[in-house]
């Protein structure tokens, strides 16, 4: 349900599988995502850029990663595609998210 | 006025498969923003209806979506659980529901996605009605 790919500053990358992330996948790619945190990931970018609708399942299981990392850490969101963008800015996610256009932008801010 | 029947099975599955056959039919009239509301109303009530609505065993849910140039009607009936009418009545605005809820949404997505919502609950079953505004509205 996701790709992920750990830098060699520590910070991981996960792409969720598919341009749906719903219902239907959200606990998978929560459950997968939240071993990664478990495994000592605590710098976490969400690349979305493949992405092309999520529903209120799907930004539950990225709030939820939020959650978990809590303090310890920091989780990002990139990539936003049209839909994206819309659910994030109506749901108000851009108060609890940092939001970059690309991976390469979110993981120059969280080693910088 | 042109319309189309989708029948959607209980099963998440079948809710994303269904979306993409509505959003193809509506495309020509919804602007891009309102295909996207369009999406995020439609998904999120047929998803309500398979998470919650515990539908009798091989039940699914009945969907007539209408589009003219002033407007798109999606109409969709299943024979579940009725939704409290209240919680669409009373439902809070997206944009006031704490970001670190995990779960609750629905609801809310679905009346501030639509430009017009009207639910009804008689004879065992349930019909919710969303009205998106088209390119010419």
């Amino acid at each position: 349900m996701i790709h992920s790919h750990i830098q060699s500053n520590g910070i991981c990358v996960i792409r969720p599988d598919g341009d749906r992330l719903t219902a239907l996948g959200a606990n998978a790619f929560r459950q997968e995502a939240s071993q990664l945190i478990d495994d000592g990931s605590n710098r976490i970018v969400i690349d979305l850029s493949e992405v092309r609708f999520v529903d209120s399942s799907g930004l539950g299981a990225i709030v939820g990663l939020l959650k978990k990392v809590g303090n310890r850490g920091e989780v990002v969101v990139c990539g936003l595609t049209d839909a994206v963008r819309q659910m994030f800015r109506v749901t108000r996610m851009e108060r609890v998210f940092q939001i970059y256009p690309d991976a390469g932008a979110a993981l120059a801010a969280l080693d910088g | 006025m042109d319309s189309r029947g989708f029948h959607v099975e209980c099963r998440l599955e079948a809710v994303d498969a269904a979306m993409g056959g509505v959003c193809a039919f509506v495309g020509d009239v919804l602007a891009p923003e309102g295909l996207i509301r369009l999406e995020i109303a439609v998904a999120e009530a047929l998803n309500n209806v398979v998470l919650h609505g515990d539908l009798p065993a091989g039940a699914g849910i009945d969907m007539t979506v209408r589009k003219n140039a002033g407007d798109v009607d999606v109409d969709i009936r299943d024979p579940g659980r009725p939704v409290p009418p209240e919680l669409f009545t009373a439902a809070r605005d997206p944009a006031d529901i704490d970001p670190l809820d995990e779960s609750g949404r629905g609801i809310s997505l679905i009346v501030a996605m639509s430009d017009a919502l009207h639910y009804e609950s008689r004879d065992g079953s349930n019909r919710l009605t969303l009205r998106f505004a088209g390119r010419d509205a």
